[in-house]
């Protein structure tokens, strides 16, 4: 197994669409992140793929056996829960064997596989420890160790960091990554937050509001994002997002906007068969973004200091340039004063050109 | 520092506060029943002089009052006047707190095999119009009891059940099992239902999902809410006053109230008889003290 599809599936709570005419792919081994705000629909698409929930329509597919009616104990699967639902009146070896008593294997077997798992995630000295007596972290290794137990093809994994604190969080997530690897299973994962998505995703997919905007590569979705939601969603501090139109001047095209203009190459405008007056959204990365005392003749975009923060590697700088904010990253020798006036430079070949229905114009160039 | 002292003083005045208000709570309850205790044990003689003494003294006490509710034997000593206070409904205590007790345990049990299926349903599927049904079921208790009692009587005439414990059981169930499914409910509500998605993901069957998972994590609701039924039920009045009407059902408060009202009643029959009818109670509320109370305030963590 866990060559895993999901054919056009929806979910409607009443009349709250929770996900629309969903499709997707995961290959055997993958570790695939599902990524979005919340209320996207990617618990339920989770809760779904479990057989805790039943789409309205479609199909789901684990190898070529349609499951999309199964209920859960006869799919091949572990989840691991946000709450992580530990049995609280159960101890971490009967939490861990529960499963395998379920399907009546032997006293021995059980005994081996529950302390290899225990193994696995380093709390074999807690087996006789119940929940309550545990921390965070180890009740994590608790649920995570539950569903290595029964050595399943999928595992499904509902935000399962979220209630840990920062440095366990950090520990943790790179805990699972190396799991994923000994493991060599599927991976499913849900979260909100795009720096779990990036590190542990062999590919990510971001859903907003029910629907699955892009799949691919984590790098992919930063360098490449289909559209303005995707821009503006992965990437911290977020891509900086100006409302502007082209325009032509002296035969060189640019990007006018209500407090700069910003020339655009000319390959890019006729590739998209941009015309002029044409309203386009422009994107650019704070960290593609050069700040400089100097003064330039033209439109280009200048602004007045309104915050400097110092974040240890960088300063993230936020800048008026009118009517509008632009956020930059510099290195940390640039700390300037609020209120002091700079030039600001975005790399061109780093721009991303978004059309009036938000998709990115760029990826014809790519 | 000022500061810390006058913390610690103010804290300190505050405890002395609760203590104080705790002391005349307590009071105001255990004196009464303190009082009856020592009356139990006190000659019918010491019990009607003025003013009261309270001292058991091998002048003042006595344990006839206890052996007449064991053995039916009238104090020989006793002056004929005297004799007749201990009236027939004296014979009566030991049957009535059978009575009492097989109805308490029955209703009890009942409550919990009914109560945390019905309970669990209510708290977990929400079906068309399952608010409805529920508020419907709780309403049945917005009606006083003594506006009841009639229509009852007619009903349990009609199907012959008057009299019987079978009878006292129904009405007492009747009155109990929407107070359980209400604490059960609010109580399944608060338990995180990925517990039980996990279980069935972990390929348990939904009856073992039922007894190895919900019932032990439900156990302090179900402790809590069993006590209390156990406890209202071996108290009703009304209903075992009007549906009852000889020592064949009648329960331990009739029989008081019996006690009680007969002008030639012996105090200390009364005092004895009420003293063994709260012992049962006693035992339950000291047994499960721990849970009652984190039945009712806390929830699950």
């Amino acid at each position: 197994m866990s060559n895993i599809r999901v054919k056009n599936l929806t979910k409607k709570f009443g009349e709250v669409i929770a996900t629309d005419n969903v499709s997707f792919k995961v290959d055997d081994g993958d570790f695939l992140v599902l990524l979005g705000p919340s209320g996207c629909g990617k618990t339920t698409m989770l809760r779904m793929l479990a057989g805790l929930e039943f789409p309205t329509s479609g199909e789901i597919f684990f190898e070529e056996e349609e499951v999309t009616d199964q209920p859960p104990d006869k799919r091949d699967i572990a989840m691991v829960f946000q709450n992580l639902a530990l049995y609280p009146h159960m101890n971490v070896f009967q939490n861990v064997a529960f499963c395998l008593i379920n399907q009546k294997k032997n006293r021995e077997y059980i005994e081996k596989k529950v302390m290899e798992a225990l193994e696995i995630v380093g709390i074999a000295s807690l087996r006789n420890r119940m929940p309550y007596e545990l921390s965070g972290g180890q009740k994590q290794r608790v649920a995570l160790a539950r569903s290595i137990v029964r050595e399943p093809k999928l595992f499904l994994l509902d935000e399962p960091l979220a209630a840990l604190d920062a440095k366990i969080r950090t520990t943790m997530r790179s805990e699972l990554k190396q799991l994923h690897k000994k493991l060599k299973a599927t991976f499913i994962y849900v979260t909100h937050d795009q720096i779990e998505a990036m590190s542990l995703g062999t590919r990510v997919a971001v859903m907003n509001e029910g629907v699955i905007e892009q799949v691919g590569h984590p790098l992919d979705l930063y360098d490449r994002p289909a559209n303005r939601f995707i821009a503006s969603f992965i990437g911290s501090p977020s891509m900086n997002i100006f409302e502007g139109m082209i325009k032509k001047d002296n035969g060189e095209y640019l990007f006018q906007n209500v407090d700069f203009v910003l020339p655009l190459s000319e390959e890019l405008v006729k590739n998209n068969n941009l015309s002029e007056q044409e309203k386009v959204t422009l994107g650019i990365r704070p960290e593609d973004t050069d700040i400089t005392v100097e003064a330039q003749e033209g439109g280009v975009p200048k602004g007045s200091v309104l915050t400097c923060e110092p974040l240890g590697q960088y300063n993230q700088i936020t800048l008026s340039t009118g009517e509008q904010e632009w956020v930059c990253l510099t290195d940390t020798t640039i700390l300037p004063d609020p209120g002091q006036e700079f030039q600001i430079t975005p790399l061109m070949n780093k721009i991303h050109l978004f059309d009036s229905q938000g998709n990115n114009l760029r990826k014809v160039l790519d | 520092m000022p500061g810390n002292a006058s913390i610690a003083a103010r804290e300190r005045r505050r405890k002395i506060i609760v203590y104080i208000f705790t002391a005349l709570v307590l009071i105001y309850i255990l004196l009464p029943m303190l009082w009856m205790g020592i009356s139990s044990f006190q000659t019918e003689r010491t019990l009607q002089s003025t003013p009261p003494t309270f001292a058991i003294t091998s002048e003042t006490g006595t344990l006839n009052h206890y052996n007449f509710i064991f053995t039916g034997e009238i104090p020989p000593d006793a002056s004929i006047m005297l004799q007749a206070m201990y009236t027939m409904e004296g014979t009566h205590v030991l049957p009535a707190i059978r009575n009492s007790l097989i109805i308490a345990v029955v209703v009890t049990i009942l409550n919990l095999v009914i109560g945390v299926p019905a309970a669990h349903a209510f708290a977990r599927i929400r079906f068309r119009g399952s608010e409805a049904l529920f508020l419907s079921i709780f309403a049945t208790r917005m009606l006083p009891a003594i506006s009841l009692v009639i229509p009852m009587f007619i009903i349990f005439r009609t199907f012959g059940i008057l009299d019987t414990l079978q009878g006292l059981i129904i009405i007492n169930l009747a009155i109990t099992l929407p107070f359980t499914l209400w604490l059960l409910r609010s109580y399944f509500s608060a338990l995180p239902v990925e517990v039980e998605e996990a279980a069935l993901i972990d390929k348990a069957s939904r009856l073992k999902i039922l007894l190895r998972i919900i019932l032990p994590m439900a156990k302090p609701g179900m402790i809590a809410s069993a006590a209390f039924v156990f406890m209202i039920t071996f108290g009703e009045f009304i209903f075992a006053l009007n549906l009852t009407q000889t020592i064949q059902s009648k329960t331990m408060p009739v029989v008081i109230a019996a006690l009680a009202t007969g002008m030639s009643g012996s105090k200390g029959l009364i005092a004895a008889a009420s003293i063994m009818s709260f012992i049962p109670a006693l035992i339950i509320a000291v047994i499960f003290r721990k849970q009652l109370i984190d039945g009712l305030t806390r929830r699950f963590q």
